[in-house]
């Protein structure tokens, strides 16, 4: 590792250069189906993530491994209240963190590489909540692992995946069904894989914690001992380990078997109308990010996905009930079907 | 005619900006080579060089820049910090500023914030995305960011 400093009128210029024999520690990370080989200098990072050291759990989607080397340097400050800034042209996506710290994803090559603080390096809160999550995120398509924006429970092994418009409330109803039997193995996105071997779909979350907007407190007294807080895009929300507060089984995998589009309406009830494979394709597909050129692969991959995921059986729940009635209509229905 | 349209870019699918329109494209002069730039901000322009009409079309060109006006990324200038690593690299200078550059694509992109204003990138932001171009090309052996005065060098630190 290299650091050269040039003195300008502006500021210091520091220019931190990567080799492979710079970052000697090396670890295997299993993170929703992606398969990690990180490549850093510092022991406290590697303790960080830990949680994530590959404990094989299920086979991976693809056999190719994201690389992320993360150089760590006494010389980069922390910024505290630094917002994450991302941004992404073709192939490439930049996330910094202060004026400091920044990290560069390669969808193309599959590469991660970025520069962060001690402080950081020590903060396992940042890795697990944030920026794993987003490397997930971020990289997960290039190597078969697509981000659904859904909740996913799992009953007795079967996943019952919950789509909805944001503000829709997937994730008070998540925690309702949580609190009914149902374990929960994410509140907010999924990363759906096939598993090649025995040709099924795999839907895996991050254990991270569940988001729930203030309101939620109307209908979670657990929840009154906390504060909302800005949460990474912004919004208010509470954060909470479902697991802690609301004593939840947290599962990491299932495999899909319901598919379920919640919508809130006005009138009270909860109607579960079939929803056609067309229909249900059409929303993840209109709701996808928009993936650049150089990545054909990645979308038809994602589309593929998305096609199997659709081919499971799809409802729309129409709920003008809480999520604890929504919640027990659904475990109803699910014993039901 | 103003040099760049401030109204904020918001794609709910485009989180990232990717397809961030960029309608303005020029091929222009850069150290005897042309490089072909692709901007929403006219002003980025100005420190290059114009390339000769008939050179421009017998040519193609050996590096491409595309350089966005980010009216959403607020804030100043902060120090530069380049990242390093294989045939990549990446310029933060907070989120006024966030760039990389692939060697081995021959390709610049670069997002510089609403409050960067044509002086100063000339005078800060331009500098360094030529000293990568010229590392990048092959024309200098170091990134040669052309600061004026000292070149402190050395420090190895590791965590």
């Amino acid at each position: 590792m290299l650091q050269i400093r040039a003195r300008v009128n502006l500021a210091v210029t520091k220019i931190y250069k990567i080799r492979p024999d710079a970052l000697p520690l090396r670890a295997e990370l299993s993170l929703a189906g992606v398969h990690c080989l990180l490549l850093t200098n510092s022991a406290e990072l590697l303790s960080s993530v830990s949680r994530w050291f590959s404990a094989i759990r299920y086979p991976y989607p693809s056999g190719q491994p994201v690389a992320m080397e993360v150089l760590v340097d006494s010389s980069i400050s922390r910024a505290p209240s630094a917002k994450a800034h991302f941004r992404g042209l073709r192939h490439l996506v930049f996330a910094s963190f202060g004026a400091e710290e920044v990290f560069s994803f390669d969808l193309l090559r599959r590469r991660v590489i970025g520069a962060v603080s001690p402080a950081t390096a020590s903060d396992s809160s940042f890795w697990n909540t944030q920026l794993l999550p987003i490397m997930v995120g971020v990289m997960g398509t290039t190597v078969g692992v697509v981000p659904l924006h859904s909740a996913c429970l799992d009953r007795d092994g079967r996943g019952l995946l919950i789509a909805g418009l944001s503000g829709a409330g997937k994730s008070t109803l998540s925690v309702a069904l949580a609190q009914r039997g149902f374990s929960l193995v994410s509140d907010d996105w999924t990363y759906v894989s096939k598993d090649k071997e025995r040709d099924e779909l795999i839907a895996s979350g991050l254990s991270v914690p569940v988001k729930l907007l203030p309101d939620a407190s109307e209908h979670f007294s657990e929840l009154k001992a906390f504060t909302p807080k800005v949460s990474l895009n912004g919004e208010l929300a509470f954060e909470v380990d479902a697991a802690k507060v609301f004593r939840s089984h947290v599962k990491c995998i299932s495999r899909p078997h319901w598919l379920m589009f919640l919508e809130r309406d006005p009138r009270p009830g909860c109607d579960f109308i079939p929803y056609s494979t067309t229909d249900a394709r059409a929303f993840y597909e209109r709701s996808a990010e928009l993936l650049p050129e150089e990545l054909p692969e990645a979308a038809a991959n994602r589309s593929e996905i998305i096609r199997t995921v659709t081919s499971r059986k799809c409802f729309r729940v129409r709920s003008g009930e809480s999520p604890q009635k929504t919640a027990e209509a659904i475990d109803r229905f699910c014993n039901g079907a | 005619m103003p040099f760049h349209d401030h109204t904020p870019y918001n794609h709910p699918l485009d989180v990232l900006r990717r397809f961030m329109p960029s309608p303005l494209k020029a091929l222009v002069e850069f150290e005897k080579d042309l490089i072909l730039v692709e901007t929403n901000d006219l002003s980025f322009l100005l420190p290059l060089g114009r390339s000769d009409s008939q050179s421009s079309t017998a040519a193609s060109p050996a590096f491409h820049w595309k350089l966005l006006r980010d009216a959403d990324a607020s804030g100043k200038l902060a120090e530069a910090a380049v990242l390093m690593a294989g045939t990549l690299l990446v310029v933060n200078m907070g989120p006024a500023c966030l760039a990389g550059v692939d060697m081995e694509r021959k390709e610049l992109l670069a997002f510089i914030g609403g409050e960067v204003d044509p002086q100063e990138y000339q005078k800060f932001v331009f500098p360094v995305l030529r000293g990568l171009t010229q590392f990048a090309m092959g024309k200098e052996s170091t990134i040669g960011i052309p600061f004026p005065n000292e070149l402190l060098c050395g420090n190895t630190r590791n965590a």
